[in-house]
């Protein structure tokens, strides 16, 4: 068998158009050639990718403070809330099999908002109606909590989607979560694990302050202008209009990638600015030097120690 | 669970989350699939750490309970579904464990090169792997026949290969 012909049997494998004869072809493939079993892997790691890179980001949606109505109108919806529903029963599996305890109440925790009558020190999560304006919580795996401005863990209150975040509070991600947001202008704003981010917004700049984890930030280049983003850590300042822009806070250092677009970057210490096109990241800490650098992604394969060593 | 365990585990879980999906999705060959059993994956994995030999590598450890969910699946589905052999998942496994670096490093460019295409070839790939389109769904869109389509579709993934296998080639000495 030919390289061409592997690969039209390895692409409707992962199609799943495979019948069950080319299935036993692949199969035996895989268990006699060593190339074979390389480009399977090739194949299925540049799919997914391919759907991760792709997926679908929602652009500005009118004028700055315009906000989405939330229907359940479309397919799209469905499926959303389908996947929602997915991620709050494997969320409560895995809570349930590493602590063993709480099954119950974790359940009715993430199925609706926490109730500040059985909740000792916790707060309601504020309703859409009174809280228009904010990000709205859009998409949530494992725990997602909204904290306090002091960040006083035992004051969080478990949220799911739908949430919208009052600006004196800060969202939390659990060590396997995270949670995905859409501020008020369309930006969607990814939360990664082990996340602590405020959302505050003035005049046209909408800014994200980061305290630790990691969080990308999508504004197509082809969408209506937005206004300024911001994304704000201890260390820089991070500033664009349409790109995609990751953060991160992660072991002493901080990150920034761009993915699409043009970004500025900026140190607190010393006011020094390096501009990031597509391809490129900077890192503060670590005792690198502060510039643009061509490459991207190792430090999220990396321990974040070894940050930035693309 | 210490904080600083915690901390390591999320450390190597996520310096290997992609080759472990990259192992599922070739072991399942469902996308869908591939969400599920990561997830369960990462469960496991949680639930185990406290076995876990820091001085041993965390990659190997990690895709041996992948391939175990993968089985758990092939139980539940060995009835319904064509797939592959446990012995080839045994290998892919293996290969995994040794080339997973290597792929995982290639896949670094295919950003640069989904950016080098024209823009019709980016939409069709979008309505694929992003929207989730299918191919006759695309087909329909596009006015070709659903082969026609596969048959770019399949030419599209072949030119970002070739381009990921030139820049993993040019910038080896770069990165």
């Amino acid at each position: 068998m030919n390289d061409a012909e592997l690969q039209k049997l390895i692409d409707g494998y992962l199609a799943g158009s495979a019948g069950p004869g080319e299935t036993a072809q692949l199969d035996a493939l895989v268990r006699a050639d060593p190339e074979a079993r390389r480009q399977l892997l090739a194949a299925a790691a540049m799919e997914s990718h391919l759907r991760q890179m792709l997926a679908p980001a929602e652009p500005c949606v009118g004028g700055p403070h315009v906000r989405p109505t939330w229907r359940f109108a479309t397919v799209g919806r469905w499926a959303a809330v389908l996947v929602v529903g997915l991620a709050g029963w494997g969320a409560a599996i895995l809570y349930a099999q590493r602590y063993h305890r709480a099954e119950r109440a974790l359940a009715d925790a993430n199925r609706q908002p926490a109730d500040p009558q059985n909740t000792p020190g916790a707060q309601a999560p504020p309703s859409r109606e009174v809280q228009a304006g904010g990000p709205e919580i859009i998409d949530t795996r494992g725990w997602v909590k909204l904290l306090p401005a002091n960040e006083d863990f035992a004051q969080g209150v478990l949220i799911r989607a739908g949430t919208v975040i009052p600006a004196d509070r800060k969202v939390w991600t659990c060590p396997w979560g995270g949670a995905g947001a859409r501020l008020a202008d369309g930006t969607v704003v990814s939360l990664d694990r082990s996340t602590v981010a405020a959302f505050t917004e003035a005049n046209d700049t909408r800014q994200i302050d980061l305290r630790k984890g990691i969080v990308s930030v999508t504004r197509r280049p082809a969408a209506p202008a937005c206004g300024r983003m911001v994304l704000k850590a201890s260390a820089g300042v991070v500033t664009f209009d349409q790109a995609q822009v990751t953060l991160a806070v992660l072991g002493g250092q901080t990150i920034v990638e761009v993915a699409m677009g043009t970004a500025e970057f900026r140190r607190a210490s010393d006011g020094k600015t390096v501009q990031l096109s597509a391809g490129q990241y900077a890192v503060i800490g670590a005792e690198r030097e502060f510039a643009a650098v061509t490459g991207s992604l190792q430090w999220r394969i990396e321990a974040p120690t070894k940050a930035g060593g693309g | 669970m210490a904080h600083d365990n915690q901390h390591l585990f999320l450390e190597l879980f996520l310096k290997e989350e992609f080759l472990l999906r990259a192992f599922l999705r070739s072991a399942t060959g469902s996308a869908e699939a591939t969400d599920d059993l990561l997830q369960s994956t990462a469960a496991l994995l949680l639930d185990r750490w406290p076995d876990y030999d820091c001085t041993r590598p965390f990659r190997p450890w990690a895709l041996g309970f992948a391939r175990l969910e993968v089985l758990k699946w092939r139980q539940r589905l060995a009835r319904s579904k064509e797939i592959l052999s446990e012995d080839a998942l045994l290998l892919l496994e293996e290969t995994a464990i040794e080339e997973g670096g290597a792929i995982d490093h290639r896949q670094r460019f295919l950003l640069e090169c989904v950016e080098t295409l024209p823009a019709p070839h980016r939409e069709t790939l979008r309505l694929r792997y992003g929207v989730g389109l299918k191919v006759a769904d695309i087909a329909a869109r596009n006015g070709k026949s659903p082969a026609a389509q596969e048959m770019i579709l399949s030419r599209l993934r072949g030119a970002l290969r070739d381009c990921i296998g030139r820049k993993a080639v040019e910038r080896v000495g770069s990165l």
